[in-house]
């Protein structure tokens, strides 16, 4: 599959109707296949339950914040196996560069953006990550 | 007469899908419509309550929610309202409300008038 055809399985953890709500129109206009979750607990069991290209996770979720959902991820995978690395991409309004937030073994931090973006620099910034990570990690 | 809106981060949604872009701001518009008075409601609520943590939480989300749909001057004040909550300063965030308030309807009423012309174009 190429780079412009390629659809990609993602999960979109925010528990914000506007914010979720665009992220889907910017997606499906790319032709990726999104899912919602409004919490990190919730977007646990969907990464269990199917496999998941990318995640576009919320900093500020109810229940499972942003930061214990990267955590329980790493418990998950060294439950689960080797082969289970996500790519994440951080959405949040808070300045989350200045909080180091870096890859580890179980998942890669592909881009964080600061909200709000608009509906064009959404587009950009989709438009801009490696599509081709996804290969490799199928 | 000064406008509250910032049109072209609306029409921005041209460029995603030119076809679909009216069908996409109204709905994001109705988002807004819907959700955006229940925050504003709640905020009003914790302030009184004087719960300062919850002041910020709910002014975090109107940040958010206003910039989707490109009402920036109501952004920006909410924005300040979310600093002041965070450094928990109470005096600036209630000198701040009004203007909020203000600019939140203001917004809602324009976004309301724009919906209604792009959709009768």
């Amino acid at each position: 599959m190429n780079r412009t055809s390629q659809q990609l399985n993602i999960l979109i953890v925010e528990d914000q109707t506007s914010d979720f709500t665009a992220l889907i129109m910017v997606l499906q206009s790319l032709g990726h296949k999104t899912k919602v979750c409004f919490d990190g607990e919730q977007a646990m069991t969907e990464i269990e339950r199917q496999k998941i290209d990318l995640v576009i996770l919320d900093w500020n979720l109810p229940y499972l914040s942003g930061e214990e959902f990267l955590f329980s991820l790493e418990f998950l995978s060294s439950k689960q196996s080797a082969n289970r690395l996500l790519n994440i991409i951080l959405h949040s309004g808070e300045n989350l560069e200045e909080k180091n937030i870096g890859s580890t073994h179980f998942y890669t931090i592909m881009d964080i953006w600061k909200k709000p973006l608009t509906a064009v620099e959404l587009l950009k910034r989709m438009k801009e990550i490696n599509l081709e990570t996804f290969q490799e990690v199928a | 007469m000064k406008s509250y809106l910032n049109k072209s981060q609306l029409e921005n949604w041209k460029e995603v899908d030119p076809e679909n872009w009216v069908t996409h701001v109204c709905e994001l518009s109705h988002v807004f419509f819907e959700v955006a008075p229940v925050q504003v409601q709640g905020l009003k609520q914790s302030l009184e309550k004087g719960e300062v943590e919850k002041v910020g939480k709910y002014a975090h989300t109107l940040k958010s929610s206003c910039g989707n749909v490109g009402a920036d001057s109501a952004r920006i004040i909410f924005q300040k309202i979310e600093d002041a909550a965070h450094n928990k300063d109470l005096t600036q965030i209630q000198s701040l409300m009004n203007e909020a308030f203000s600019l939140f309807e203001i917004s809602v009423a324009e976004l309301k008038e724009y919906v209604q012309k792009i959709q009768a174009a």
